[in-house]
């Protein structure tokens, strides 16, 4: 020990945990705090419990499940091939295209929902012309979709581009002179390889889609069973007669979704078989 | 404990009484004390006010009680009024959990009327304007919409506000009042709801979604539709249809800068308020 160095290993030092144990508790606390407040107001406020079975309550859970599942399932098939060739195609101009995949990351939702409408919307640059042929987005469950879409694709396109970059392409040449076509060779190689960024990709976009609020409300309205997801019906609840208690019963909700879905996705990306990759 | 440990609790501890502090400046800023407001008003003789109105308002008030607080500020150079615009519904929700509001100002006595009925009122509320909630279509009038028997049309895009916020609440007074004039019969309730694709936030949303022409038909307060009169059109409504909304004015309970409070509602009840409102199309209460 009287090497100073030798204070450096894995381990933490003494003093420096010290140091550090004050402000990392307060910031659990911080965040630990609220969500405390809200369950514990959900056991102490019968009411909550009520409000969990109520039509309104289940046809927002319902649109946003299905809506942040669609979202997904779209992402994953625009998403995969965008963040394989940002990760490995030298292209001209990658630096810009990952910026482009970035800034919706970036920026704030409602901007975005702005952005959606004078594109999409019925005098917007592609929406007027979608609108002379009959099809009008706004107000309709594809423009919550889309909402979802535009801010939450990001987040598995640049979780799953540093995952293949992480691949080591000699497995990939391995499976090339075994004779494996290129397809083959990314769907049965390279792919499981970056299967713990794809998960976690995968987990951010889809509940980044589930708390989708400001674009939603700015591109598709808000409506019952159609446009109204559980962020917006959060919003709706607390200013209605049902106030707080219609609010922390969908907020609840939300919580335990969020919370199941990051365990079961710890479980997953454990029994990662390739792990030494 | 060593040094260094006791700099870093220092340093954290500092920290968590700044964000107090900050916290509750903030809240004296709105509800300063008499005492307070006082000695800060030592510096300015022309008034005796001072301190910060926190004032709750309709979102339809947003222009005019925008120009309310200019003249307010200039009338009483030691106080100023700082707003919070949303749906009236959402400010008495807000109110509720115990948000800074000295003054709330709603587009409908319910949403005031909660508020007495859970006692967070320090007085009884008082009309100081009147509204009417009127059919706007955007500009071009894609649609077509000549009369509100148009609204019944299907597959026309029909934005309203929420049940819950008043112009939300109005707009359905409307189409019930509509029901039952001669030529529309039953049926046009349950067409025209059906027409409606989104229930928006506040009366300025629905505004919007026709400015840009994204809903073919909204109803919107004649202030809104004045307001924005380039860009969206009314269609008539029979007499027996017109609802005529009422906006009540009230301190908030608490409110420790009460004098502030009560001379902002004044004011507003006042010549010069009643004035500016005027101006922007409200009816004298």
């Amino acid at each position: 020990m009287t090497n100073p160095a030798a204070r450096y290993g894995r381990s933490l030092t003494p003093s420096l945990a010290s140091v550090f144990a004050t402000p990392a508790l307060l910031l659990a606390l911080f965040v630990a705090v609220p969500l405390v407040a809200l369950a514990a107001r959900s056991v102490n406020d019968g009411e909550v419990l009520d409000r969990l079975t109520t039509p309104f309550v289940l046809h927002a859970l319902r649109l946003s499940l299905v809506t942040s599942t669609l979202t997904l399932g779209l992402a994953l098939v625009l998403g995969v091939p965008a963040a394989y060739l940002l990760a490995r195609a030298r292209i001209p101009g990658r630096r810009m295209l990952v910026l482009l995949v970035e800034l919706p990351m970036v920026l704030p939702p409602t901007v975005a929902g702005v952005a959606l409408l004078v594109a999409f919307g019925r005098r917007g640059l592609i929406g007027g012309w979608l609108a002379d042929r009959g099809l009008e987005i706004p107000f309709t469950t594809t423009a919550v979709v889309l909402a979802q879409l535009f801010v939450a694709t990001p987040f598995l396109v640049r979780t799953l581009q540093a995952g293949f970059e992480s691949v080591d392409s000699l497995y990939e040449r391995v499976s090339a002179t075994l004779g494996m076509s290129p397809l083959r060779t990314f769907w049965r190689v390279t792919l499981p390889l970056a299967r713990p960024a794809l998960l976690s990709g995968a987990v951010l976009c889809w509940t980044r889609a589930l708390s989708e609020l400001g674009a939603t409300l700015i591109f598709a309205g808000s409506f019952e069973g159609r446009t109204e997801t559980m962020p917006l019906a959060i919003i709706t609840a607390f200013e209605s007669s049902a106030g707080l208690s219609g609010a922390v019963a969908l907020s609840l909700i939300l919580l335990a979704v969020a919370l199941a879905l990051l365990l079961v996705v710890r479980v997953a990306i454990r029994q990662q078989p390739l792990d030494a990759a | 404990m060593t040094a260094r440990a006791r700099w870093g609790l220092a340093m954290a501890a500092a920290a968590l009484l700044a964000a107090l502090l900050a916290a509750c400046g903030g809240a004296n800023d709105a509800r300063a004390t008499p005492a307070s407001a006082g000695g800060a008003s030592a510096s300015s003789t022309a008034s005796p006010l001072a301190g910060r109105v926190s004032v709750f308002a309709a979102a339809s008030l947003t222009d005019v009680f925008r120009s309310i607080g200019s003249a307010f500020s200039k009338a009483h150079p030691g106080a100023s009024v700082e707003f919070n615009f949303a749906s009236s519904s959402a400010l008495a929700a807000q109110i509720e959990q115990a948000a800074p509001a000295n003054v709330f100002a709603s587009a409908d006595v319910p949403q005031m009327q909660r508020l007495a009925d859970q006692g967070l009122l320090a007085e009884s509320l008082a009309i100081f304007a009147r509204n009417l909630p009127v059919i706007v279509v955007s500009a071009d009038n894609g649609a077509g919409i000549t009369t509100p028997k148009d609204l019944a049309r299907p597959g026309l895009k029909l934005v309203l506000a929420a049940p819950d916020v008043p112009i939300g609440h109005y707009a359905r007074q409307i189409i019930d009042r509509l029901a039952a004039e001669p030529g529309y019969g039953a049926a046009y309730k349950d067409a025209t709801l059906k027409n409606v694709v989104s229930n928006e936030a506040n009366v300025r949303a629905v505004l919007t979604k026709i400015e840009l022409g994204e809903a073919d038909a909204g109803v919107v307060y004649r202030t809104d539709a004045l307001g924005a009169r380039a860009k969206v059109k009314t269609i008539a409504l029979p007499d027996g249809a017109n609802v005529v909304a009422s906006y009540p004015i009230a301190i908030v309970s608490g409110t420790r800068n009460a004098a502030a409070a009560a001379a902002f509602v004044a004011f507003v009840r006042g010549a010069e308020g009643q004035q500016l409102l005027q101006d922007a199309g409200f009816d004298a209460p």
